[in-house]
């Protein structure tokens, strides 16, 4: 709920309560007042028949208004005050009536006056205040709306100005962020802190992939050496079978630390958008070229290709990054495939599928996508080759799936 | 033939080596040596710039990244002196910009750190074969005759029927006779660095086996001797 909306609303159930309430107590008080008035008014009336009778005069009745009576057996003088129905014939209906009944002594005679007003009736009451409450409520919320409205464009305009600059900040993005400064406090004191924290997140950021950068760059030198070194070893002419294996374990180690390097510098790159020159590649051909090449792997494993590639599937990305892709994912297929398996390889425009046969697996598939995962421990590859596959596609915005299905393994790419 | 071999003996070629890592300058300077080449070196900007202008070079393998000045910039100033030289970068691996700005300006390879030094050898004897003798130098080693123009294998003059692998594996051996290479350059040199076939190099042996037949068949003798599981190495009996 907006902020906006969450304040109306908390106003909308305030003044309800309080009109409602207000329109209540008026109600009551207006009725008490206007009882009063009558019942007095009343009793004033009376006391004027009392003293036209006391004078003599002859006071004849009007019912129901006004009834005056002579009776024999009053002792004490008394003053009745009650509500009553009375059948009304001008009305032709029951009406309420205010009723004033006094037991009089006049002249050592007793009479009994009965006066009566037909009462305001309640329901008329309450509708017209109802209505005068509701007008109000109305007429007020539509300019608190107004108002707030009004309060929210203008006040509040540099905390949205702030909001939208946060939801558009990103760390990998080099461009300075820039907080609208306004004359409130409170949004100048988040502006600054904002602004204080992003710089600070990207610095880091900035800080940390330089350093990974750096670090992965400066570790190719001395692999260079150390492989040059081994090689030269190589080439002794004296060399033993057993000095021989030792510098051959010292080569495998080399290439794994220097295959782990290459990974690490290259997903440092992908996140840093060191590729980000798209252009119109054709998919289908570079997937051909991979499959011809890797024709010799598919053979010695004896596994069964089959091929669904359909023609001039073209993609907006960058070639350098889907040779890595297609040649790690098809790679992983062969090398991650038993003797005698398949693999099927679907190409479309709509997606890329890579299935393969192989060891059943015994973690979750996403989680292969996570940086050194791998399904055996004791498998000599680094474990960044879906890692980086996932980095490359979400560079171009794609969604990389892995489904398991028994031994079957799927990679699923949809452009 | 004998023309070719005739041009060989007297046609040295010169080679300038342009790194500033002396460890790695020492191991491809001595390797260079032994496949007969001369060879100078530069170990920064500076020298380089001083030796291109003085000398002309047959070929300049080329480090881009040195301490005193970006090494692309000398690509030009070879072309000047000679548009004949041959040029090779050397740079570190998936530096994209590098590579592409470096064959825009009229790098003729682009070979990325760390490399084997067969690989090395491999692309600066393409780049001399095609700037010197336009491709038609016949590679030979006792019977076996390689023409790279034609892509064509002959033992006693008979033409072997070989995979592109096959030719690939012979081709790279050849060119660095007499000198062990390890299954890791030759998946390198053979399946690029795509893959990463650390845990599987049998099919490089059954690429070789197959050779071997092959070349027995024609009626070659056996000259790819097996290096303890190390790699391969073509030398004479």
């Amino acid at each position: 709920m907006k902020l906006i909306q969450k304040t109306s609303q908390v106003y909308l159930v305030f003044s309800v309560v309080l009109f409602t309430l207000a329109g209540l107590s008026i109600y009551f008080a207006l009725t008490a007042l206007f009882d009063e008035e009558t019942t007095e008014k009343m009793i004033t009336n009376k006391n004027r028949i009392v003293f036209l009778l006391s004078k003599g005069g002859i006071v004849s009745s009007a019912p129901p208004v006004l009834e005056v009576e002579k009776i024999n057996h009053q002792i004490t003088e008394k003053l009745i005050i009650k509500d009553t129905l009375i059948y009304d014939e001008i009305e032709n209906d029951t009406e309420l009536f205010k009723e004033v009944t006094s037991f009089e002594s006049i002249n050592g005679r007793w009479y009994r006056i009965t006066i009566r007003q037909v009462s305001i009736e309640a329901h008329d009451f309450y509708q017209i205040i109802g209505l005068v409450i509701a007008g109000i409520l109305v007429l007020m919320l539509f300019s608190l709306w107004v108002i707030h409205k009004r309060i929210f464009n203008k006040l509040w305009k540099p905390f949205y100005d702030t909001l939208e600059k946060l939801e558009q900040f990103s760390v990998q993005n080099n461009e300075e962020t820039h907080f609208v400064s306004s004359n409130i406090v409170e949004f100048d004191i988040l502006s600054n802190s904002l602004k204080d924290l992003t710089e600070q997140v990207r610095r880091d950021y900035r800080t940390l992939k330089e350093f990974s950068e750096n670090a992965a760059h400066e570790m190719q030198t001395p692999i260079s050496i150390i492989q040059s070194k081994l090689e030269e070893l190589l080439q002794l002419h004296d060399l033993q079978e057993d000095q021989a294996n030792q510098i051959k374990q010292a080569f495998t180690s080399l290439h794994q630390l220097s295959r782990l390097n290459q990974d690490l510098l290259l997903l440092t790159k992908i996140e840093n958008q060191q590729f980000n020159k798209m252009e119109a590649v054709n998919l289908s051909s570079e997937v051909n070229n991979i499959l011809d090449d890797l024709q010799d792997l598919i053979n010695s494993k004896s596994i069964q290709l089959q091929k669904l590639v359909e023609k001039k599937v073209q993609v907006n990305a960058h070639l350098y990054l889907i040779r890595i892709l297609l040649s790690n994912l098809i790679g992983n297929s062969i090398k991650h495939n038993i003797e005698h398996g398949q693999i099927k390889i679907e190409l479309t425009e709509k997606f890329l599928q890579i299935s393969n046969t192989g060891d059943v697996l015994n973690i979750d598939p996403e989680l292969l996508f996570e940086r050194f995962m791998k399904n055996k421990p004791t498998s000599k590859s680094v474990g960044l080759g879906l890692a980086i596959a996932q980095k490359i596609c979400n560079n171009f915005q794609w969604t990389i799936q892995y489904n398991c299905n028994e031994e079957w393994h799927f990679i699923t790419i949809n452009f | 033939m004998l023309n070719f071999r005739f041009l060989e003996k007297i046609a040295i070629m010169k080679i300038l080596i342009v790194e500033d890592e002396n460890h790695i300058l020492d191991s491809i300077v001595v390797f260079l040596k032994q496949q007969d080449y001369l060879c100078e070196v530069a170990t920064n900007y500076f020298e380089a710039e001083d030796k291109i202008i003085c000398f002309e070079y047959d070929l300049v393998v080329l480090d881009i990244t040195l301490p005193d000045g970006n090494g692309l910039n000398l690509i030009e100033k070879i072309k000047i002196k000679s548009a004949q030289t041959g040029i090779l970068i050397l740079s570190a691996r998936n530096s994209l910009d590098d590579r592409i700005n470096g064959l825009d300006k009229g790098a003729d390879d682009y070979l990325p750190k760390p490399f084997h030094l067969t690989e090395l050898n491999a692309r600066i004897n393409a780049i001399i074969r095609r700037r010197a003798y336009d491709g038609k130098k016949i590679i030979s080693f006792n019977e076996i005759q390689i023409n790279p123009l034609l892509k064509q294998v002959k033992v006693n003059e008979t033409e072997l029927d070989l995979t592109k692998k096959e030719y690939q594996l012979i081709f790279y051996l050849m060119i660095n006779k007499n000198r062990i290479i390890t299954k890791g350059a030759i998946a390198e040199h053979l399946w690029g660095d795509y893959i990463d076939l650390a845990d599987n190099f049998d099919f490089i042996y059954t690429h070789v086996k197959n050779l071997r037949k092959k070349i027995a068949k024609a009626g070659g003798k056996d000259c790819i001797k097996t290096i303890y599981g190390i790699g391969y190495q073509i030398k004479a009996q």
